[in-house]
Parts: C-alpha cells; sequence; structure tokens
C-alpha cells in the first residue's frame, strides 16, 4: 500500500514506508527559493538605503575638521539613547562664532590683574594676600570660559536615519532632550538674521512636529540650508517607504 | 585718644572671605567634575576626555587654593 508521503497529512501513528526524499527536496527548495528572495530584498533595502545616504551626504557635503560644529557621518560621536540599527547622519553645534562673545569677556578677564597691578589697587595688601587674590581670579576666569565651552560642546542637534535628536545643557545642572520621529515632521522652517549669519551661514532652525514636543528649535546652527534639505530628503524616503533599516 | 590698627582686623575678615569663597569654589569644581562626566556619558565625542581631565586639573587647583588659604596665609 502506497502512504502518503506528505507530512501535513499523514496520521501520527501511520508507518513511514519511504524516506520523503522528493518532499525534503522540495522544502530545501522552499527554503533556498525563500532565502534567495529575501536575500535580494536584503540587497535591494541595502542599496536603496545606500543611495539614500549618498543623496542625503552630497547634500550636506563632507567634514573638513574634526573640531568642527557641522559632523557629517561622525565616526567617534555617540548618544546613549540612539538604538543599534540607528545611524547618525548629522551632529550639529552652534557655529564657532557664537563663542567670539565670551572668548573676548575671558581675554578681557585675563588682562585685569595686569591692569590692577599696573594701577596699584591691590599696593596696601601684603604680597601673599594679593597672589591668592590673583589665583582666584584667574580661577574664575577659567570656569567661565569653560563653562561656556561646555555649553557650546554639550548643546548638540543629530540627525540619524530615524529621528531628530536635540540634547541641551542649559547651565551645569539643567539637561533637556527632545526627540521626534522623521516621520512625524510637519513643517520645518529656518531664519538667518544679521550680517554675520549672512555672511557667515549660519541661523535658527524650527522643527513642527506632530509628536509630543511641538517644536524642537535649533539655534545658531551651520548651513540650515542643507541640514533643512537632508531632513527633507530623509523625510521623503519614510514617506515612500523606501527607507529600510 | 585709642590709637586703633585696623590692618590685622582687615586680613582677618579677608582671610575668613578667602576661606569661604574657596569652600564654596571647591564645592562648585565637584559640581563640575560630576556634571562633566555625566555630560560626557550623554553625549561622547573625542574631546571628551581632554574635558574631563580638564575637569580634575581644576579640582586640583580649587583643593590647593583651599590649602594655601588655609596654611599659606
Amino acid at each position: 500500500m502506497i502512504r502518503s508521503k506528505d507530512l501535513d497529512t499523514i496520521a501520527p501513528d501511520d508507518p513511514i514506508l519511504e524516506t520523503p526524499v522528493s518532499n525534503f527536496d522540495n522544502s530545501t527548495k522552499t527554503k533556498t527559493h525563500h532565502l534567495k528572495s529575501s536575500k535580494i530584498k536584503s540587497d535591494k533595502d541595502h542599496s536603496s538605503y545606500n543611495e539614500l545616504n549618498e543623496k542625503v551626504f552630497q547634500i550636506l557635503g563632507k567634514t573638513r575638521s574634526p573640531l568642527s560644529s557641522f559632523l557629517v557621518n561622525p565616526h567617534v560621536f555617540d548618544f546613549p539613547e540612539r538604538e543599534e540599527t540607528e545611524t547618525i547622519i548629522l551632529a550639529v553645534r552652534a557655529h564657532w562664532v557664537v563663542n567670539l562673545k565670551w572668548v573676548f569677556i575671558t581675554l578681557l578677564m585675563i588682562t585685569i590683574p595686569s591692569i590692577i597691578n599696573f594701577l596699584d589697587v591691590l599696593k596696601s595688601l601684603p604680597p601673599r594676600y594679593q597672589f591668592v587674590s590673583i589665583l582666584f581670579w584667574y580661577l574664575i576666569t577659567f570656569i567661565y570660559a569653560f563653562e561656556k565651552f561646555l555649553d557650546w560642546y554639550f548643546d548638540v542637534f543629530i540627525i540619524t536615519n530615524k529621528r531628530l535628536v536635540d540634547i541641551k545643557f542649559n547651565n551645569l545642572l539643567n539637561k533637556h532632550f527632545a526627540e521626534a520621529d522623521l516621520e512625524m515632521i510637519q513643517d520645518i522652517s529656518s531664519s538667518v538674521k544679521g550680517v554675520l549669519g549672512t555672511f557667515l551661514n549660519y541661523g535658527t532652525i524650527l522643527v513642527q512636529t506632530a509628536s509630543g514636543i511641538n517644536q524642537i528649535v535649533f539655534k545658531n546652527v551651520p548651513n540650515p540650508g542643507k541640514i533643512i534639505k537632508a531632513i527633507q530628503a530623509l523625510n521623503d524616503s519614510i514617506q515612500k517607504g523606501d527607507r529600510q533599516c | 585718644m585709642l590709637n586703633f590698627d585696623f590692618m590685622p582686623v582687615f586680613l582677618i575678615i579677608q582671610k575668613i572671605f578667602f576661606i569661604a569663597c574657596s569652600i564654596f569654589y571647591l564645592i562648585f569644581a565637584l559640581i563640575v567634575v560630576k556634571q562633566v562626566a555625566s555630560m560626557s556619558k550623554n553625549v561622547k565625542d573625542k574631546l571628551n576626555p581632554i574635558l574631563i581631565s580638564f575637569s580634575f586639573i581644576h579640582l586640583v587647583f580649587a583643593i590647593f587654593l583651599i590649602f594655601i588659604v588655609i596654611v599659606w596665609l
């Protein structure tokens, strides 16, 4: 009696007379076919992802210096909230020109002890008191400059392939973290103000989102036009559904 | 007529003032170290080790300041 070789129709206690070679072959074929199709799909996704990356990097250009405030595809830069599959496309800090104000104030503060010394203001104090006063002053100057630098350095706007992230440290004790998925972006606008802003090409970007955080503002970022184009390209790719990863 | 020299009193007041300021400064330096470490965890970049080093050097100076104010003045 020829019994069914189909494992779906065979009863559990039915003896199997022949090894279901052909069936095994079929399943192997199916599996192979499935693997091939998933590989093709993966290759397609990968190529479309690479195309998107190329397009975005073409818009943004390349980072000239690792200390630049406009870091395209940074290799060292990272943040703990990043998912494993998430790629950082751009990390932006405020334009370097915004630092000039505190640099100037710091230089002024450095020169003050010399002026005081020249005017003999501390002359009435013993030399040790004079030394400690000046040391105090230089430490205050250092911490002023250091804190201003930290404010600039840790105030970062990040574009990944999935979302926009804004990390801010308003002062040493306040941290602000805001994020918006790229698909939640409704409107993006930018404003470049003043002679310096126009001349050095930096400005403010305002992102309107449909998420809990209505607005994300990035102040004094370099190349606002490029950033908006990159966000739009990423957003378009999500809308079309060809973004994978 | 009472002839009183104000200078020693003024110096003592100033020393107390320096001690108080240097204690506050030391606390501030500790907060800076803590915050720089915390920020470096949140935003990882090339300069983070240098900034952490600077915060520690600053802390050393703050300790040095409190030491010279108490011992040397």
